[in-house]
């Protein structure tokens, strides 16, 4: 199991450097000198020069590269050029509405996905079994943020329930926070509550077909126990993929979603960002969702050696 | 079948947007302008009096252009990394390490960062995509190609002495190409949802260009007067995506019956 352990956070130090030296590609992927696509069109010669040193720009690809990963180490992620100032600070601020977002989008996600995905295998194939199918395709076929303007339309501008966009720091309360969350979190994460339910009820079917349950179905249990204590047991094993997997796609939505009810948080940074080829906020941005995303998925892998003896003892 | 019906609906659709389109997406006519559906104006009209039917036509025809494009690029990326990873054990560790670290980014913020060095345009779109779903095609393919080559007939193929090339071209690539049809359609549904959101956020296909994402985009800032601005594009993406999804569906089915419920629509926006 230790050995286990070691490999699964060591093999995350190659993604690690591939990932930083993505994210440092991107700068150079731009046609032409990337200081004077920063610049603009009317920079003048010596801003272009001035912009390509502070950038570190003109020294050899291979000391960019090497010194990149240093900085990186060292934890700064450079200087926004539009905001002039250190992008960490940037994203520091923003970082508060983006996790917000994320995380009741994955608790909804997981509370109807799970739950429908569970009752669906229960009664295969019944009207229930096929109605919550018809429903999860569907909800796969809808994009997050067609969702959330439908949303708008009908609970904010026609009914006046909830406010049409904008955002409350939870430092205003905790009831405001929700109340500007919860259109931009059912958006997102009912999207994602289909992607689950597909998996839990297809992991849990094929659960259903083993022998064990089988042998606790002929030793007289209820089904009631042999469906929620042996049966989910085994079957929650995919579905944890998953929602590791659920939670890189609710990131990226998240940054979509952001857009849609104006909510400032990285989604509407990195948008920005772009908008103004401000380089160092885009490397940022993407570096850290793309380093969270691994550690997540770390983390759900060491989650199985809770869940799944048989991956302890190997 | 409802799926392949919708898909074949769409492709009707979008290859006569011409002529079913009937009204130039681009004409302006400011006296009609967020006009509500009509005789006229079918879908209605936007902010500065364009056609919203053709538009969502035309649008239709952009989707179908990415998305098929994409497709290509992936399922050809992806075969030629997933083929050499999967057959020379010294080229495996290190492909499948470079493809890990491009599938640590989120699709969409990987694309939305390509964009932004590459720029706003419709090529830019179905590289920056195509570069997202690579990797996703070249780990189907190597896990495959893993299987195929311990197979006796790719052995006796080596005892032979048939070059590797051939082999690979030969006798393994037509046994790895099921799954990656299967994942194909619904990178296909993957990418015109990744199209639509790289427009709706600006950084996709350019304004004036009518795609599903850009007259979304401008709906949003009219949502209280024009509702129609959403909500007949937003039709047209969620038949359009569902039909390809059912068609994945029924593809995965069909192709192969042991993949049921472990391949499907792998959103990434």
């Amino acid at each position: 199991m230790k050995v286990y352990l070691l490999r699964r956070v060591l093999a995350v130090i190659p993604v690690m450097l591939i990932v930083a030296t993505v994210a440092f590609v991107l700068i150079h992927l731009a046609p032409g000198d990337p200081a004077s696509v920063i610049a603009g069109p009317y920079a003048a010669a010596e801003d272009i020069a001035r912009l390509s040193h502070q950038l570190g720009l003109d020294q050899p690809m291979p000391v960019q590269l090497v010194k990149w990963y240093g900085r990186l180490l060292a934890g700064d992620l450079g200087d926004s050029i539009f905001l002039r100032r250190p992008v960490i600070e940037a994203i520091a601020e923003r970082l508060e509405p983006t996790l917000l977002l994320t995380g009741w989008a994955l608790l909804i996600a997981v509370l109807l996905g799970v739950p429908a995905g569970v009752l669906s295998a229960r009664y295969h194939n019944s009207a229930l079994d096929q109605s919550f199918m018809a429903l999860a395709l569907v909800g796969l076929s809808v994009p997050s943020f067609l969702l959330g303007l439908l949303m708008i339309l009908v609970f904010g501008v026609w009914l006046g329930w909830l406010p049409v966009a904008g955002y409350v720091p939870l430092e205003s309360g905790l009831w405001p926070n929700l109340r500007s969350l919860l259109m931009p979190a059912v958006s997102l994460g009912l999207v994602q509550s289909a992607l689950i339910a597909r998996i839990t009820r297809s992991s849990m079917l094929d659960v259903l077909r083993e022998q064990y349950i089988l042998a606790s179905r002929a030793k007289g249990l209820a089904e009631r126990v042999v469906v929620y204590k042996h049966a989910l047991k085994n079957a929650i094993i995919p579905t944890l993929t998953v929602i590791g997997i659920t939670l890189a796609i609710l990131i990226g939505g998240a940054v979509v979603i952001e857009t849609v009810f104006n909510i400032p948080g990285l989604g509407r940074l990195i948008i920005s960002a772009v908008l103004r080829r401000d380089y160092p906020v885009i490397q940022g941005v993407v570096l850290l969702i793309a380093v969270s995303y691994t550690l997540v998925n770390l983390l759900v892998d060491l989650a199985y050696l809770v869940l799944d003896p048989r991956i302890r003892y190997q | 079948m409802i799926g392949a019906l919708l898909v074949a609906l769409n492709a009707l659709v979008a290859l006569s947007a011409p002529a079913v389109g009937r009204l130039d997406p681009q004409r302006l006519d400011v006296r009609a302008r967020l006009s509500a559906p009509t005789a006229a104006h079918w879908f209605g009209t936007d902010h500065v009096g364009r056609d919203v039917w053709s538009r969502v036509v035309h649008g239709a025809r952009l989707s179908m252009l990415v998305g098929g494009s994409v497709v290509l690029l992936a399922c050809a990326g992806g075969l030629f990394f997933g083929l050499l990873g999967g057959y020379y054990r010294a080229l495996d560790n290190a492909l499948m390490r470079v493809m890990d670290g491009l599938m640590a980014f989120p699709g969409i913020i990987l694309a939305i960062a390509l964009m932004a060095s590459l720029g706003p345009s419709v090529l830019n779109v179905i590289v920056a995509l195509g570069v997202v779903y690579v990797p996703r095609v070249a780990r189907i393919v190597r896990g495959s190609v893993l299987v195929v080559r311990e197979t006796a007939y790719v052995e006796a193929a080596r005892a032979l002495g048939i070059p590797d090339a051939r082999i690979l071209l030969r006798h393994i690539l037509p046994n790895c190409l099921s799954p990656m049809i299967v994942q194909a359609s619904f990178i296909f549904a993957a990418a015109v949802l990744g199209e639509a959101a790289l427009s709706f956020l600006g950084v996709g296909v350019p304004p004036q260009i009518p795609s599903w994402g850009n007259v979304l985009a401008e709906g949003r800032l009219y949502l209280q007067q024009a509702p129609w601005l959403i909500v007949f594009p937003g039709i047209a993406i969620m038949t359009g995506i569902l039909g390809l999804n059912l068609f994945g569906d029924g593809l995965r089915d069909l192709l192969d019956p042991r993949l049921r419920g472990l391949q499907g629509p792998g959103r990434e926006s």
